[in-house]
């Protein structure tokens, strides 16, 4: 069973939230988890409860009372974690660097700067075990997907496609432009409790380590 | 301990899945039919989720400690050292035995329960394969020719070896049309009657391209989305049908992502979802829509079912 819910608020506070509302709905409904997306979360129980509409008012009542609690306190004592990742754009995993700087019409160092001064955000995790969806990308880096889907990309490329972009944890088809490598263990199963490297309103920012020769 | 001596397909190590890490990109992954698999695992006296041999294809394995097993799921063929053995009946194995098993259309995925639970260590919580991050099962991979599978303690005593179970049945693909009951999605009503009235007055074909992540179907009519719906991703899990720009429907399989971006035309919920496990491209189906009255007779009924199983295993249960 799952419920949606969308409220107004800036991603890392809404991560604040969400983290929060699992801890606490899990002492009510064993095995419940919050699962943040974009501006907006869901709750999935793992099985169907005899009554689900009796249930959906009463999860309803308990986020109500827990966002009216936390909107005061602890959303605002959250910090947010910051990470730098080295970057080799272009080269082997970055193969679409240059076909993507003619489509836009600019320059390989134009857009290498321009996806390098931006700082990103993670909005939410999907696709793949530890895959971030950055959201921060330059409206000029805005494109949309390949044409036609690569049957692998490998891991630690960096990609980006619809207005986000990401670092692949693991090998997988993909159909996002790839701009380069990050060497950065982005999964750890043996981290229970979070295994995931980046988190929900974790913020990123990417440094340019030179250009790898091809 | 058994030993992998042929493996024609894929064969991999699976429980109810990996669930409790979908926050962190995980998929809920697990056997295809879970409903099965818990009374499989009843009858050997294991716990509800412990992990099973799910094959698809033709599998022979090599008995090299004592152990009991049961085929938990319908349809396929298993042998043991060359004579018919059923499903849902519980076979001791001795060392040299071989057990020789072949799945068909009206069983894709053989589910192999064995007492005591395939053994592999946990991985966030589970023992499920996630091939795409080499995640859980036997090294996080397929299983190959000479793997020895670990096999855990046994807890409790297994169903006599006199009775066989019928076990559950999943439905059949072959020569009509399925009717898979559904209800309404998040964007039934924003996608308008159109799409409505397509949805439910034709049948869909299961393309060649369909995976354990979902059934791809292919209608006579595109179910065109006139509203132009744009959404932004939203959490998915096995049992939604999603509607491509395309307009023909996907439905969410058990190793569905846990993150899609398209419309949610409809959910085919947990009761249902488990008797569409075996796949069989080509094979034909329709949807019916459920309201929450009649969705409560379904569950009812299902959870009578399964109560009936557990005491059917406890009256043949010493």
């Amino acid at each position: 069973m799952q419920v949606d819910f969308k409220p107004h608020m800036a991603v890392h506070q809404l991560a604040a939230l969400v983290r929060q509302l699992q801890t606490d709905l899990q002492h009510r409904w064993p095995g419940a988890q919050c699962i943040q997306t974009h501006a907006a979360f869901s709750v999935m129980l793992p099985t169907a409860p005899p009554d689900p509409l009796r249930l959906l008012a009463q999860v309803e009542d308990q986020l109500t009372a827990l966002l009216a609690q936390l909107q005061q306190s602890e959303l605002r004592a959250q910090s947010t974690r910051c990470h730098v990742f080295k970057t080799h754009y272009g080269g082997l995993h970055g193969e679409d660097l240059s076909t993507l700087a003619e489509h836009l019409g600019i320059t390989e160092t134009a857009l290498i700067q321009s996806h390098s001064e931006a700082e990103y955000t993670v909005e939410f995790l999907g696709f793949l075990p530890g895959f971030a969806y950055l959201a921060g990308l330059p409206k000029a880096l805005h494109v949309p997907r390949r044409a036609t889907p690569r049957a692998r990309v490998a891991p630690g490329t960096l990609a980006l496609a619809g207005g986000y972009c990401a670092v692949y944890p693991w090998q997988s088809p993909g159909g996002w432009h790839c701009i380069g490598r990050v060497d950065a263990e982005l999964f750890d199963p043996s981290n229970k409790d979070r295994p995931s490297f980046l988190q929900p309103g974790d913020r990123v920012v990417f440094v340019p380590e030179g250009k790898c020769s091809k | 301990m058994l030993k992998i001596i042929r493996a024609n397909g894929l064969g991999l190590v699976n429980d109810l899945g990996r669930w409790g890490y979908q926050h962190q990109g995980v998929p809920i992954g697990g056997v295809m039919d879970p409903v099965s698999l818990r009374v499989g695992n009843w009858a050997l006296g294991n716990a509800d989720g412990q992990a099973c041999l799910e094959l698809m294809g033709q599998f022979e394995l090599l008995c090299s400690a004592p152990c009991k097993v049961l085929m938990a799921s319908r349809g396929g063929r298993m042998l043991i050292n060359r004579k018919q053995a059923v499903a849902g009946r519980v076979y001791a194995l001795e060392v040299g035995d071989v057990l020789y098993i072949q799945g068909n259309a009206s069983g894709v995925w053989s589910m192999l329960c064995v007492a005591g639970g395939i053994d592999t260590p946990l991985v966030l919580g589970s023992r499920s394969t996630c091939l795409q991050a080499s995640l859980g099962g036997l090294g996080g991979r397929a299983l190959q020719v000479g793997d020895s599978i670990p096999i855990g303690q046994v807890q409790a005593p297994a169903m006599a070896d006199t009775h066989t179970l019928a076990m559950p049945t999943p439905a059949s693909w072959l020569g009509h049309t399925l009717v898979v009951p559904c209800l309404p999605g998040p964007d039934w009503e924003t996608l308008g009657t159109t799409v409505q009235h397509a949805f439910v007055e034709q049948s869909f074909s299961i393309q060649a391209d369909s995976s354990r992540m979902g059934y791809r179907l292919l209608g006579d009519r595109p179910l065109l989305n006139p509203s132009s719906l744009s959404l932004k991703s939203h959490v998915v899990l096995p049992g939604l049908v999603q509607l491509p720009p395309g307009g023909h429907p996907i439905l969410l399989m058990a190793e569905a992502q846990v993150t899609g971006g398209y419309p949610r035309l409809a959910v085919v919920p947990q009761c249902v979802i488990w008797t569409l496990a075996h796949c069989v491209p080509g094979g034909r189906l329709r949807f019916e829509m459920l309201n929450w009255v009649t969705w409560a007779r379904l569950n009812t009924r299902h959870l009578r079912m399964m109560k009936a199983y557990r005491h059917a295993i406890e009256c043949h249960s010493d």
